[in-house]
């Protein structure tokens, strides 16, 4: 090694050796109840989470929530808190789930409340990072979609749900080719028509394949899709509903329900099926441990999953998870009910995705 | 030919840095030390402790090394050498022709590349993508319609290998062009002068004088595009995925998505490997850069470059520019056609054809717009300004005195480069949140990440200016009791000054328009462009994002011209080229 880079290569080593030597992140210590701030229950409970929640003034959320409902939701909450802001982030559920993580570890929470999916919900779960709380409002919801602590107390709740199945160009595909149900798909007239998203959503779809078909059946069907080009194209869920509504896609069997509504009231070519079972999301609220202003986001998480909050997220296409929909669903926490089961799952159906279409 | 070689630089005598540049000296290693180091040790740690970031479980483990043994990886690294080598090829073609035609010809619309490289600069990535998937997309791009209707010819699909490199090839061109104009403009032409009058012909003194001399800039530039290269992510992952080409950045982005829990480690793996494989580049631009005086080209004398008349092939080169600028400019103009127009148009839908509002209108009422705006024309210009003093200074005092310490700065300065955006951006992050001082949520983290992935292209461009001044005109100023700072501001900065200019516009342009840095690092109280971007993408709303990328485009257009004119101005009017839209070097007097 030449002399010169000898100093420079010292320094990288003593750094990198100090670095291993800090701190690496701590799980916080789990409380054992609700902040007291957000455990009040006295009968003006609203006007006094209100004025706590004013002394810091703004309330930040963390949403994977995409599309024109964030901007809903935030002019609906703010009109009906007009002393609070609501700041929003909206970003990948993978980014996320990291910033929580290291916001944590730090001591540097930022979030009051946290809208994710509840694959991410229960990973943050399960690293203790969700404070308990307690709301009536959460009363409403059945308890398959809540997560309590053993004192009883809510780590989170579900508030929204979306539905992945088969949207298509009307233009570009005849009505007698759409597919009703997902061996329909390997019809010879759909090759070179289809395409999947290569996020979370596309992996996710090939469990429900596996889930409905077998592991046998799902594998030979995806193996057909693949010799028959479905293509894979590096956008979200919503991205590829717009492929799709302007024709540069013809159609695809992974794209949710709300989406395409979406799309179809701005007078989209686009049109929904659902292949049953049809994959659920379910997406969840809960409140960081820790967060600086929780009596704005309980106000918030309320906010969600009461009356009004309802109401934006219905108009938006996204129903509560226990509303009828007419027809069947499959939650992959359905088959999968610890983390760690969901987890070795969706290796598994990543591993596949990949080695298929990859 | 007194100034032109080594041998007859007068006097060989050595700057001797005194205890300003030995203070200055210290400062650069520590600010680019505290910039550098810790995002590199994290890069390093987090591929070796795969559970350290999100676990705190620091165990270490070659398991993220291991996963890169893929049986796709074979794959994965063929299809990155070809669009690699295609793309850096096309670009320094494309860009050295750019630089010629410029500097050194009577050549029409002369202006119009410079308008190309504005142009370029002014539109993120992604939105280039998405332009040209809109005019060339295999389902429903627009030329491809016409070109079926009118030629019978089925669709040119952008989305493939050649594709990638078609619209790749575009977006680097302008970086070699902005990094040679200023050296052939400035470039000592007594000996291709010579040749001519020994009796070569001028296309023969080209290949045989101009081009050999200029082969340390061209080499580190090329270094340059490679390292663009292998870091290239908007481009494959827009047009490369959809057609099954994959590269080393989009495995990264894709091993950093698939998943809840994001596997920092397989990315700081690639990352590790890449600053490993990158690094013997370094050694071998700085081995290449050691003697640079032998390639003096810039000395004392009135040299501003001759230019070449192309006699009928004027008009030629002409059409080729406005070829060029059609091809800077049909992306935007698709993206401006979608903000107006919604992209349902196929069988003719004739609603889908009404020219509408709406989407400004949508993006007028987002939450956040004007801040994203206003944070990153902040971010843009401080990072800028920042990046250019780290690098202007790194680049002088290795180019005056190439001892080890300077070697060491330069080497400090120029490794984010090899640092995926991603990783750079969670190791600042994972840093701040650490800091006993409260940089967390504030657009200062952001400057600071923005300084140190963007010095090393800022180094770049400046280096290959300053070694090509000789040293003569500084020792002369010395010698007539000039000080440091009056040799660099009244003899060094004039000469290099359309360089650094080149420089500032760039980093501006790029941390304006950056993701990868920024998605890691934003709040929601400090939101950029680039992540409401990437918002409206993956909320598929094209059309408000074509409206965004117009007013983006326009906006720093405007801002990037009007930086370039205010800083020119001394000169404009005093310019004896043909071009009066170049940038043009104050040549000694």
């Amino acid at each position: 090694m030449p002399r010169r880079h000898q100093g420079l290569t010292a320094a990288l080593l003593l750094s990198i050796g100090l670095a291993a030597c800090a701190g690496s992140p701590e799980t916080p210590e789990e409380t054992s109840g609700p902040d007291p701030v957000i455990a009040f229950d006295g009968p003006d409970r609203e006007a006094a989470m209100r004025d706590i929640a004013t002394e810091i003034g703004t309330v930040t959320w963390y949403t994977s929530l995409a599309g024109p409902v964030v901007t809903a939701l935030s002019e609906a909450f703010e009109t009906r808190y007009p002393e609070l802001e609501l700041v929003v982030l909206r970003t990948a559920q993978t980014d996320l789930v990291t910033r929580v993580i290291q916001e944590a570890a730090a001591d540097r929470i930022e979030a009051d409340v946290i809208e994710v999916n509840l694959d991410a919900a229960r990973l943050l779960e399960e690293r203790e990072l969700l404070a308990p709380f307690r709301s009536e409002v959460a009363a409403a919801v059945p308890d398959r979609w809540q997560s309590r602590t053993d004192a009883g107390d809510l780590r989170w709740v579900g508030n929204r749900t979306s539905y992945v199945g088969f949207a298509y160009n009307p233009q570009l595909l005849a009505a007698e080719l759409v597919p009703g149900s997902f061996t329909d798909l390997a019809a010879p007239e759909l090759a070179g028509q289809l395409a999947l998203s290569t996020s979370t959503t596309g992996v996710r779809w090939v469990g429900s394949v596996l889930a409905a078909l077998g592991p046998d059946g799902g594998e030979a069907l995806l193996t057909t899709l693949a010799e028959n080009g479905l293509r894979l194209e590096a956008v979200s869920g919503a991205g590829l509903a717009d492929l799709i509504a302007t024709g540069e896609v013809t159609a695809s069997p992974g794209i949710f329900r709300n989406h395409a509504l979406a799309l179809q009231a701005e007078g989209a070519p686009i049109e929904w099926v659902p292949l049953e079972p049809v994959l659920g999301n379910v997406g969840v609220v809960g409140l960081p441990a820790g967060a600086p202003n929780p009596a704005g986001g309980l106000l918030f998480a309320e906010f969600l999953l009461g009356i009004e909050g309802g109401e934006v997220l219905s108009s938006s296409a996204y129903p509560r998870p226990h509303d009828p929909v007419g027809f069947d669903v499959w939650n992959p926490e359905d088959d999968h009910p610890t983390t760690t089961d969901l987890q070795e799952a969706f290796d598994l159906w990543q591993a596949l995705f990949d080695a298929t279409f990859g | 030919m007194a100034g032109s070689t080594r041998t007859e630089v007068e006097g060989p005598r050595r700057f001797r840095p005194g205890s300003v540049e030995k203070a200055l000296t210290l400062v650069l290693l520590l600010v680019s030390g505290m910039l550098v180091i810790p995002p590199l040790a994290m890069m390093v740690i987090t591929s070796l402790m795969p559970d350290a970031l999100l676990t705190g479980h620091d165990a270490w483990s070659l398991d993220a090394y291991r996963s890169l043994l893929q049986p796709t990886a074979g794959r994965v690294l063929r299809d990155t050498a070809l669009f690699t080598v295609g793309s850096v090829t096309g670009s320094i073609l494309l860009g050295i022709a750019m630089a010629w035609l410029v500097a050194r010809t009577d050549a029409p619309l002369r202006a119009l590349v410079y308008a190309s490289a504005f142009l370029q600069f002014a539109l993120p990535g992604m939105l280039e993508a998405v332009g040209w998937v809109i005019l060339l997309g295999r389902g429903s791009g627009l030329l491809n319609e016409l070109l079926d209707r009118w030629f019978g010819v089925g669709p040119v699909a952008i989305q493939s290998l050649g594709g990638m490199v078609f619209v790749q090839t575009l977006s680097w061109a302008p970086l070699v062009f902005l990094l040679l104009v200023g050296p052939l403009r400035s470039f000592d032409t007594s000996l291709e002068e010579a040749a001519v009058v020994a009796g070569l012909s001028r296309r023969r003194a080209l290949w045989r004088i101009t081009l050999p001399l200029l082969l340390p800039t061209v080499l580190s530039i090329g270094l340059l595009v490679v390292i663009r290269a292998l870091q290239s992510f908007e481009v494959p992952l827009l047009l490369g995925t959809p057609a099954g080409v994959r590269v080393v950045t989009t495995e990264i982005y894709l091993s950093l998505r698939r998943a809840y829990l994001p596997d920092h480690a397989v990315a700081s793996a690639y990352g590790t490997l890449l600053v490993l494989v990158l690094f013997l580049g370094l050694l071998g631009y700085q081995r290449l850069t050691r003697h640079a005086e032998r390639f003096l080209a810039v000395g004392g004398r009135d040299q501003r470059a001759g230019v070449h008349p192309l006699g009928r092939g004027r008009w030629a080169a002409g059409a080729g520019i406005l070829l060029v600028f059609a091809c800077y400019l049909a992306p935007v103009l698709a993206l401006v056609l979608r903000s107006f127009v919604p992209g349902y148009l196929t069988d003719g839908q004739a609603s889908g054809l009404r020219p509408t509002w709406d989407a400004y209108r949508t993006l007028a009422a987002a939450p956040g717009l004007w801040a994203g705006l206003r944070n990153s024309l902040v971010l843009g210009i401080t990072a800028a300004t920042g990046a250019l003093l780290l690098a202007a200074l790194t680049g002088w005092l290795v180019a005056r005195s190439p001892s080890r310490a300077h070697r060491a700065l330069e080497s400090l300065v120029s490794l984010p480069i090899v640092i995926p955006g991603t990783v750079l951006g969670l190791a600042f992050l994972v840093t701040a949140l650490r800091a006993p001082i409260p940089l967390y949520g504030t657009l200062l983290l952001l400057v600071l990440a923005y300084v140190a992935n963007f010095a090393p292209y800022a180094l770049r461009f400046a280096h290959p200016a300053l070694v090509q001044l000789g040293r003569s005109l500084e020792e002369a100023a010395m010698v007539a009791g000039a000080r440091p700072w009056e040799v660099a501001r009244r003899v060094v900065v004039p000469l290099v000054r359309p360089t650094l200019l080149g420089a500032w516009v760039f980093v501006f342009f790029h941390a304006f328009r950056d993701l990868s840095v920024a998605v890691m690092l934003t709040t929601g109280r400090v939101p950029v462009v680039a992540t409401q971007l990437l918002d409206l993408w993956n909320d598929g709303r094209t059309g408000v994002l074509a409206a965004y990328g117009t007013l983006i485009t326009l906006v720093s257009t405007i801002v990037g011209a009007a930086v370039m004119l205010r800083l020119q101005r001394p000169w404009v009017g005093r310019s004896q080229l043909p071009d009066d839209a170049a940038p043009a070097p104050p040549g000694p007097r």
